[in-house]
């Protein structure tokens, strides 16, 4: 068990730095002189030369790349050519507004889509069935800006229930984490269904049924606790999605957070905010499928790995 | 030297199977219509649609739906439906030939990794962990940044980051093939490397990869269109279904329609790739056949 998870951590190790690899060299590509976006419109030649050089901008490439890691892994990302506030205030002060819509829109993507599958499953063929069908393909075929901007047509513009943009009460956070958590929903639904129904057909299961457990201890203490590992693995690859779908989501409902800093810096050209905040996401994403990975190995005993 | 293999009676090849097969398939069947039609009306668009796309009349904007434009007309007075039939041509264009770039590279770095393995495996499945480690929609946000937005780098954004995909089943389908007689059999007979892997373990390799196309088409479209939406993929003055919306946007509140009718195309056409992809998946996988 140690040893997977060690396993599973020393190759992640190179993944972050292949990631690395590919934010740092697609953000070198990007054109125009990096120097003369940081000195601004009204800098003479020499200024230029100047910044160049404190940016080690004059260094090789493979120098720059180094002494980016380097800057990363202190979580000295220089400042911000558009606000000239370190980058890392910048990131600070925007993980949370995205924390939270990525958590809350799992949150409800796993609770809501349990419950749709398993009751479809238990409900084969009813019209629960039908809708929670219907809802998943609808789900996943949706445009998640179009979700939201009619969200907030019908809940802000029109009944003035919610509000539409902003971040930090409960209130603006429930737009954002339905819209981001949609799509989501109906995949985990989808596959709780399929899992369920695989397990239902087991013959321990009739045995459970034949002892007189009641169908609730059948459902969810024989069958769902089998059909948990599918349902794991589906969720963990909801969370690429996820944190992907927070830039379109916060882009919607001018939430302030990491994904509307990306999509601002790239219009800005703001270089060094999209590669460091692009980075942020991508480690995030790396470390919670490490943390999937070695739930498995919990949940499921009959995974040993040597 | 030839070998006569009994023809097998029409009806019942495997072709012949899967086409019944996808037929039965009621939503997979509506799902081909719905893209027959829009591929149809794309490629028509000069001879359907009622105005110019970029014809605009100041004196007219953002008016709502009427006999002259049955879908209102947006900021600038253009017609919206003509903008829609347009926007189209551009949204599928862009879709279908990143998702065509992807299935290329993707199935040919696939088919040399399971057939060669060794060093050349390890190095290009390691390259594929690697992309498929970026978050999928941000990678293709961070290739826009690095190109500039514009309709043949969003091609090659969505392109690049739905490599990885194509190449896992092209690998895995390949190492199940390579065992296979015939491939056996092309080897002895001293066919090249080359020779076999284009002629013998592809074409024997495209079912999963056909159906992978088809739900790739679904997500791929998604994806355009949020990138417009942003600003960063197809620019105006260029009809594009999710750029529409991105300028509808500001006018929420007055013409609404000038985003829910283009949200609502690209939700059915989505949802009608999902439902042919599903359809060939249960036509062309014996293993999800119902």
């Amino acid at each position: 068990m140690l040893r997977h998870i060690a396993g599973r951590v020393l190759w992640a190790l190179p993944v972050v730095l292949g990631v690395s690899l590919i934010v740092f060299g697609i953000l070198k590509m990007i054109p125009g002189d990096a120097a003369v976006v940081v000195a601004g419109t009204d800098a003479t030649a020499a200024d230029v030369q100047a910044i160049r050089h404190e940016l080690g901008l004059d260094r090789p490439v493979y120098v720059q790349y180094a002494l980016w890691l380097g800057r990363l892994a202190r979580f000295d990302l220089g400042r911000s050519a558009v606000t000239r506030r370190p980058v890392s205030y910048e990131i600070a002060t925007r993980v949370r507004p995205t924390a939270e819509l990525a958590g809350s829109a799992l949150g409800l993507a796993v609770a809501a889509g349990v419950v749709m599958g398993v009751t479809a499953a238990t409900h084969q063929r009813s019209a629960w069935d039908a809708i929670a069908s219907v809802g998943a393909a609808l789900g996943v075929s949706m445009p998640i800006f179009w979700l939201g901007l009619m969200l907030m047509m019908t809940f802000s513009v029109d009944l003035r229930w919610l509000p539409s943009t902003g971040a930090g009460t409960t209130a603006q956070l429930i737009l954002p984490a339905l819209t981001l958590g949609a799509a989501s929903t109906a995949i985990i639904a989808r596959q709780v269904r399929s899992a369920m129904l695989e397990v239902l057909q087991q013959d321990y299961l009739r045995t459970a049924e034949a002892k007189g457990a009641t169908r609730w201890a059948v459902v969810m203490r024989h069958a769902f606790r089998n059909a948990v590992i599918p349902i794991v693995t589906v969720v963990g690859l909801q969370l690429g999605y996820l944190l992907s779908g927070t830039v379109l989501t916060e882009t919607v409902f001018a939430r302030p957070g990491l994904g509307r800093l990306i999509v601002d810096s790239i219009r800005s050209r703001d270089v060094v905010v999209v590669q460091s905040a692009v980075m942020v996401l991508s480690i995030t994403f790396i470390v919670v499928n490490l943390a999937v990975d070695v739930l498995y190995a919990y949940l499921d005993p009959r995974i040993r790995f040597d | 030297m030839a070998v006569a293999v009994p023809a097998l009676p029409a009806g019942q090849t495997p072709a012949a199977r899967a086409v019944r097969q996808f037929g039965r398939h009621r939503a997979a069947v509506a799902g081909l219509a719905v893209l027959v039609l829009a591929v149809a009306v794309s490629a028509a668009a000069p001879l359907l649609a009622p105005y110019s796309p970029n014809a605009f009349d100041m004196s007219h904007t953002t008016a709502a739906p009427s006999r002259a434009h049955p879908l209102g007309t947006d900021e600038l007075g253009r017609d919206v439906l003509s903008r829609l039939i347009w926007g189209g041509r551009n949204t599928l264009l862009v879709t279908g030939a990143a998702v065509a770039i992807a299935f290329v590279s993707g199935s040919a770095l696939g088919v040399v990794a399971g057939y060669r393995g060794g060093a050349a495996d390890t190095a290009i499945m390691r390259i594929m962990d690697v992309l498929l480690a970026l978050p999928g929609f941000l990678l293709a946000v961070a290739i826009i940044a690095a190109l500039g937005p514009s309709m043949g780098n969003v091609i090659i954004a969505i392109g690049v980051n739905s490599i990885p995909p194509f190449a896992r089943i092209a690998r895995g389908s390949t190492l199940l093939v390579r065992e296979e007689v015939y491939v056996q059999a092309a080897r002895t007979l001293g066919a090249s490397e080359r020779l076999i892997m284009a002629r013998h373990v592809f074409p024997n390799i495209l079912s999963p990869l056909v159906v992978e196309a088809t739900l790739r088409l679904a997500t791929a479209i998604l994806t355009v269109s949020g990138l417009s939406f942003l600003g960063l993929g197809v620019q105006p003055p260029t009809p594009e279904w999710g750029a529409m919306m991105s300028i509808g946007r500001d006018y929420i509140t007055s013409s609404p329609q000038l985003v829910v009718v283009p949200g609502l195309v690209i939700l059915v056409v989505t949802l009608a790739f999902n439902m042919v992809g599903d359809g060939l998946r249960d036509a062309l996988d014996p293993r999800h056949r119902a």
